[in-house]
């Protein structure tokens, strides 16, 4: 009788002293940490000279002089490329607000360390996350990149001004979206090394490639665009192709 | 034999000292888990006639969430100047639909291109507006919201108000689990209740279901909309359930679409003058009809079927191929008294729909 009943009472104790552990946490058995942290910054520039808003300063590839008044965008779905080909995805939306600077930092955590040879993100949003606007976070839909008759993200807002080839002022718009528009971005990394430490990593938009590398855009004919109609395809895919030339990625 | 009840009984003690240790180190547990104890399921009841509704797994049906959902489309507050609400287009004894107008009229007083459409037996469609242009029921809430001929406001405006108001944010809090209000749980509680305005209690449904006899009349009308020769409307406006087919369809309207319909969403030009077909339940009270409302009376929509058929290039190939004339002025009466069997007075005056 003795022998039967006590492993089970000291089953009993275990599991007593095991349920009072967890309120005074053993931070002595915390795991090794396998993994580092990127913090990325973001700077939106045009050429050599950092993007300021409201000022008529910049000109496109078509020699059109315009300003930028409101630039928002998503990136996306963050996949840190090593040398054997194998990846690890970050999953994450990044809702990019060159008028908020907080919006212009933020955190991927959980690479696993190793060494890291390229980055590839998305400019927009998958189609899984663009077809319902029941999303959180930087895919809230009050953030005012919907289009809301028809559902789906906006994934990249100018709003500004050109002057014309009269020199008049004219109103500039460029809403950029849809799945059709959907941006693939890969960058090298030159050896980027994470050792359950956080790495700095700078991320650049240009927009002067953006309107000019490979394919001029010019603000003549297109001025006030919403990607939504398939007159606007050219554009579309004038602008989807250059975004991939349009970035770049430096650790500092 | 005793030797096994004794060591049930042992085993029995056992777990009795078990769970009692158990629950005196869950008990903490126990306390927190009885303060946020979730909303409570909302059971839909599907009448007879109808199939099951798939309710999507990121917004399950909650008593809490669905009574939100309703102060939520009664109240003016998600309006650019706080004057109208989604009630104030979408009219229950109208089946919810705008009164007698062809174009709803926004906040701004100006009206929209579009009639409004019943809300009604919405759980079982897949796309929404008259284009399909939302593709999920939470995701069409943003719509009127937003648009400047509707209610004309910014969504970051109207959870800025619900943010401040003095009962929202405990409302979500029930239903949601959270009090600061974002936009997926507001448009999450209105879809949950416009998932709870199901019509299936017509005297159609009735007689379908043998409770009671349509009259000579009526069934006739009832033959003549399935007829492949005469209205053949079931062909689209499926007999029984939601009475529609859930396609988008040129009904040959006009020549050349001012309204792409369809297409403007597919960017497809063969989806170029496509609409989403309509349920027909409650059409009597729905008008006027079809998606510009140009039509006032249902006798005008059955003389458009039966004599005014436009040769649009995506019309339906089998609204192209059938002659005019084919229905005699006995099938038009027949057949709108069979649409009038449609009409579901207990969905109509529902007091589970009304304001709260
Ligand atoms: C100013 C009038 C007006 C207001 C206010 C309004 N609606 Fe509508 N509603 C319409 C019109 C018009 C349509 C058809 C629009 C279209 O197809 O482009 C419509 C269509 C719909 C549909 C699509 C039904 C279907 O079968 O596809 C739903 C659902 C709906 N409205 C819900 C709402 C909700 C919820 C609100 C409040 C947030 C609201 N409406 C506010 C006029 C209005
Ligand atoms: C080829 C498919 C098709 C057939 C056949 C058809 N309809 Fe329709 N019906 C539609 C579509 C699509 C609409 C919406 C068209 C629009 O608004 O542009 C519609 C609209 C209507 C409406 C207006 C509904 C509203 O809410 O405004 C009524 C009523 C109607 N049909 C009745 C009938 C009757 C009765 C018949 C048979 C005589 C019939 N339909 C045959 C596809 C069809």
């Amino acid at each position: 009788m003795f022998r039967k009943t006590l492993p089970v009472f000291f089953l009993v104790l275990t599991l007593w002293s095991s349920c009072k552990k967890e309120e005074t946490p053993d931070h002595n058995h915390d795991p090794i940490s396998t993994s580092g942290t990127a913090a990325i910054h973001v700077e939106n520039v045009v050429g050599t000279e950092a993007l300021q808003l409201g000022v008529m300063q910049y000109k496109n590839a078509s020699a059109d002089s315009f300003q930028v008044d409101l630039l928002k965008y998503y990136i996306s779905n963050f996949e840190w490329i090593r040398d054997d080909g194998t990846s690890y995805k970050s999953l994450n939306y990044q809702l990019i607000n060159a008028s908020n600077v907080s919006s212009l930092d933020f955190q991927l955590d959980q690479i696993p360390n190793g060494t890291y040879t390229g980055l590839k993100f998305y400019l927009g949003v998958d189609s899984l996350s663009n077809h319902t606007l029941t999303n959180s976070a930087a895919l809230d839909a009050s953030s005012g990149m919907i289009w809301n008759w028809n559902t789906g993200y906006i994934f990249f807002k100018h709003e500004g001004k050109y002057v014309d080839s009269t020199g008049v002022h004219q109103p500039l718009l460029f809403h950029f979206g849809t799945d059709r528009a959907l941006a693939e971005v890969t960058l090298p990394l030159n050896n980027l090394v994470f050792n359950s430490n956080s790495r700095n990593v700078v991320l650049k938009l240009d927009l002067a490639p953006l309107y000019g590398s490979p394919n001029a855009i010019d603000f003549n004919i297109w001025h006030n665009n919403q990607s939504l109609t398939t007159q606007e395809f050219p554009w579309l895919d004038a602008m989807k192709q250059n975004f991939s030339s349009s970035f770049s990625v430096s650790i500092p | 034999m005793s030797i096994q009840v004794t060591f049930t009984l042992r085993l029995l003690g056992f777990i009795g000292v078990f769970l009692m240790l158990f629950q005196g180190c869950a008990k903490d547990e126990q306390i927190v888990s009885t303060q946020i104890s979730g909303p409570t399921p909302y059971t839909l009841v599907i009448p007879p006639g109808l199939p099951a509704m798939v309710i999507p797994a990121n917004n399950p049906m909650t008593v809490e969430g669905v009574a939100l959902g309703k102060k939520l489309f009664f109240d003016p507050i998600l309006s650019g100047d706080n004057s109208i609400s989604c009630g104030t287009c979408h009219l229950q004894q109208f089946g919810f639909t705008d009164s007698l107008r062809q174009f709803s009229t926004g906040i701004d007083q100006i009206a929209g291109n579009r009639n409004s459409m019943p809300i009604m037996n919405l759980g079982w469609e897949r796309n929404f507006f008259w284009d399909g242009g939302a593709s999920n029921l939470e995701s069409q809430v943003i719509g009127p919201i937003e648009n400047p001929i509707e209610m004309h406001e910014t969504l970051s405006n109207a959870i800025a108000e619900l943010n401040a108001h003095p009962e929202y944010p405990q409302l979500f809090e029930k239903a949601f689990g959270s009090s600061t209000i974002i936009t997926s749980n507001l448009i999450k509680a209105i879809a949950q209740f416009e998932r709870t305005l199901i019509s299936g209690n017509s005297r159609y449904d009735k007689h379908a279901q043998h409770a009671l006899s349509l009259t000579d009349q009526e069934i006739r009308g009832m033959n003549v909309f399935t007829d492949f020769d005469k209205g053949d409307c079931a062909h689209c406006h499926v007999l029984g359930s939601t009475f529609t087919d859930h396609e988008f369809r040129n009904n040959g309207l006009d020549v050349v679409s001012e309204d792409l319909g369809r297409g403007r969403i597919t960017l497809n030009p063969s989806d170029n003058g496509k609409f989403k077909t309509p349920g027909l339940r409650n059409i009597a009270v729905t008008g006027p009809y079809m998606h510009d409302g140009r039509f006032a009376t249902l006798e005008q929509v059955i003389e458009h079927y039966n004599n005014g058929i436009q040769p649009h290039p995506n019309l339906d190939p089998r609204l192209a191929e059938m002659p005019a004339g084919r229905m005699s002025a006995q099938d038009v009466e027949d057949i709108i008294a069979f649409l009038h069997t449609l009409t579901d007075t207990e969905f109509l005056t529902n007091p589970a729909f009304q304001k709260p």
